[in-house]
């Protein structure tokens, strides 16, 4: 599934657009940095409600192209900038974490 | 019995977050400017650049006791201070054998130097030290007490790896010997976290990433005899007519 599948699906507010027609491998959810650091995989879309500016360079560091803020989180300034710079989309959900993934495993994202 | 300054969390540029310029002389240079006689070098799971720092701080008549930031499972950091470097070095090893083996990016989070007194650049640490190392927080502050050392939670005030931030409202049975609040408060602020963490000692420190960060207005006055471990340990403690000084009063000039 492509990022841009995503958008087209679920109502998000986009601050960053990456590569829109990037294929996602998976999901990791997570709000600790380094639980993430070690479980996420590339390609993943990370869904969080942290959001601290480190978020966007553990996604660097992991290859994750796409992060989406649950919860109605609004991310700091200093993150949608490193996003940017980066290359790597930015979205929030008002919906929570639990079921924002269920909307993401209906749509066929399942691992 | 004298007024000192104390400023217990410092990196270097064995953190990836710190900036080049936090070198050995630099470091100690910048705190004679500024009048600190009392400093701990914590960089971020690893005690590798304490020895340069106590070395560099000799010479100028700063005292620089070594210490370890770790970070925890639950991303929480916790300060470690210890009285000697073998202790820290121990405690760093130990931080060390419990951290995930993910290389650093020094494009992202920038380089891990390990240096001498002189700033020579002795290695180069490969592995990722801002990492949580597997153990929860009160694991560590055990261990951080079991090898002899003082142990503080930094920066209370701040929205990340804090334990405040992670975990929500302090135990009152903490095993802490200080609080660290950032320099970033008001005076006012700062009393309000003083009602609400009434059973510890807090201190203020700079966190210093960069050497502008270090300043007196950053740091802690204490009563001590000497810039010591054994007289910061009578402070925190409030014993035998040492004490920390409230870092948050106006216009403190404490020069003698």
């Amino acid at each position: 599934m492509k990022i841009s599948e995503v958008f087209r699906s679920l109502d998000l507010e986009i601050h960053v657009e990456g590569d829109l027609g990037r294929a996602l491998s998976g999901g990791v959810v997570g709000d600790l940095l380094s639980f993430v650091m070690k479980v996420a995989g590339e390609g993943n879309i990370w869904i969080t409600v942290q959001n601290h500016v480190n978020v966007a360079a553990v996604a660097v560091l992991k290859e994750i192209p796409f992060i989406l803020l649950a919860s109605g989180r609004v991310p700091s300034p200093e993150l949608v900038d490193r996003c940017r710079q980066e290359g790597i989309t930015l979205a929030a959900s008002a919906l929570d974490a639990y079921p924002l993934c269920g909307k993401l495993y209906e749509l066929g994202l399942k691992d | 019995m004298h007024p000192l300054w104390a400023d217990l969390h410092i990196h270097t540029v064995l953190s990836p977050c710190a900036e080049l310029e936090m070198g050995a002389p630099d470091i100690i240079e910048r705190c004679r400017q500024e009048e600190i006689d009392l400093i701990a070098i914590t960089d971020h799971n690893s005690a590798r650049n304490a020895k340069a720092l106590i070395e560099a701080g000799k010479l100028a008549g700063i005292t620089v006791l070594p210490g370890v930031e770790v970070q925890s499972r639950e991303d929480i950091h916790v300060v470690c201070i210890f009285p000697e470097i073998e202790k820290a070095l121990s405690f760093g090893e130990w931080a060390w054998g419990l951290l995930p083996r993910i290389p650093n990016r020094p494009d992202i989070f920038g380089m891990q130097l390990v240096i001498d007194a002189q700033n020579n650049i002795i290695d180069e640490v490969e592995i990722l030290l801002v990492q949580g190392i597997e153990a929860a927080v009160d694991e560590i502050i055990r261990k951080g007490h079991s090898m002899g050392g003082l142990v503080i939670l930094p920066h209370l005030d701040r929205p990340s790896f804090s334990y405040t931030a992670v975990l929500g409202i302090l135990p009152e049975d903490i095993e802490a010997d200080a609080l660290e609040l950032s320099c970033r408060l008001s005076e006012g602020e700062a009393e309000a976290w003083k009602k609400k963490l009434p059973n510890l000692p807090i201190i203020r420190s700079s966190d210093a990433h960069r050497l502008c960060d270090i300043k007196r207005k950053c740091a802690t006055p204490i009563l001590a005899d000497a810039p010591t471990f054994d007289e910061l340990c009578l402070a925190l403690n409030g014993e035998r007519g040492r004490a920390v000084l409230w870092p948050w009063v106006l216009d403190i000039d404490l020069r003698i």
